[in-house]
């Protein structure tokens, strides 16, 4: 899962869950880093909490990306299909 | 994941069975209350003994909610935890509020609208049993408010909110 989303009037998606699991972290050692409680980790890979822009700011320098890589008001599309979307095997 | 809401076998991690301990809590107060005053109306002891499952429910109600609130007790709360304590102190102190000002229109215009009208209104005396329980009733709510907010509200405590 890539995305997330709060509701319709404050979308924020985000891609916390799938940086989280491609450095192989435990949401108590992202929680650590980010200095918040490892449930917050939670809600927000869920979409049910949107972070502060303090927050959203310590996750990009944690992740060393910029904050709209990590964080959107439009969904994500997925990685897989942003890197070889455009590579699809011809039929023929 | 919260294992300390495992409490006598039942989960209050889930949503549902919060609310059910926010409902048995205040549930618990108003059979006591209607049990003290049946004890003091008819002035015999044996009612007094029916205060005790209603206080039961109270009391292990209220151990409840407290426990759901622990985590925001601390001083080491996150920005959300915050946004979720100060809600349900704002939301519990805008309905205490609502609730003092139609107390005290209440005991301002309960004795002369009786008397005008002809109504039997209550209107509390000294030494009314039933104002003090009431009082005490206030009190408790007061008390307990913020922290049934945040149990009645948090959605349930999820496995993939563990901490691997």
């Amino acid at each position: 899962m890539t995305t997330s989303k709060v509701n319709s009037t404050t979308s924020l998606y985000n891609r916390i869950g799938v940086l989280r699991a491609e450095r192989n972290l435990s949401r108590q050692e992202l929680a650590d880093a980010l200095g918040v409680n490892y449930q917050t980790i939670g809600y927000m890979e869920r979409g049910d909490y949107n972070p502060s822009l303090e927050l959203a700011f310590r996750a990009s320098e944690f992740f060393g990306l910029p904050i709209e890589a990590i964080f959107s008001r439009h969904p994500f599309r997925p990685l897989s299909e942003q890197l070889y979307g455009s590579n699809k095997p011809s039929a023929g | 994941m919260r294992k300390d809401l495992l409490i006598a076998g039942i989960d209050f991690r889930r949503r549902a069975n919060r609310r059910l301990a926010c409902v048995a809590a205040y549930l618990g107060y108003a059979l006591a209350l209607a049990a003290l005053s049946l004890a003091y109306e008819l002035g015999s002891a044996a009612w007094a003994f029916a205060i005790l499952p209603g206080t039961l429910l109270l009391v292990g109600g209220w151990w409840v909610l407290n426990q759901v609130a622990v985590p925001y007790a601390t001083a080491t709360i996150d920005e959300r935890q915050t946004q979720v304590r100060n809600q349900a102190f704002f939301r519990a102190y805008q309905f205490l509020a609502s609730l003092s000002v139609v107390i005290l229109f209440y005991l301002k215009e309960a004795p002369g609208v009786a008397a005008q009208r002809g109504w039997t209104l209550w209107v509390p005396q000294p030494g009314d049993g039933l104002s003090t329980g009431l009082m005490l009733g206030y009190v408790l709510l007061a008390v307990t408010l913020p922290h049934a907010l945040i149990a009645w509200q948090d959605p349930d405590y999820l496995e993939a909110d563990s901490p691997a």
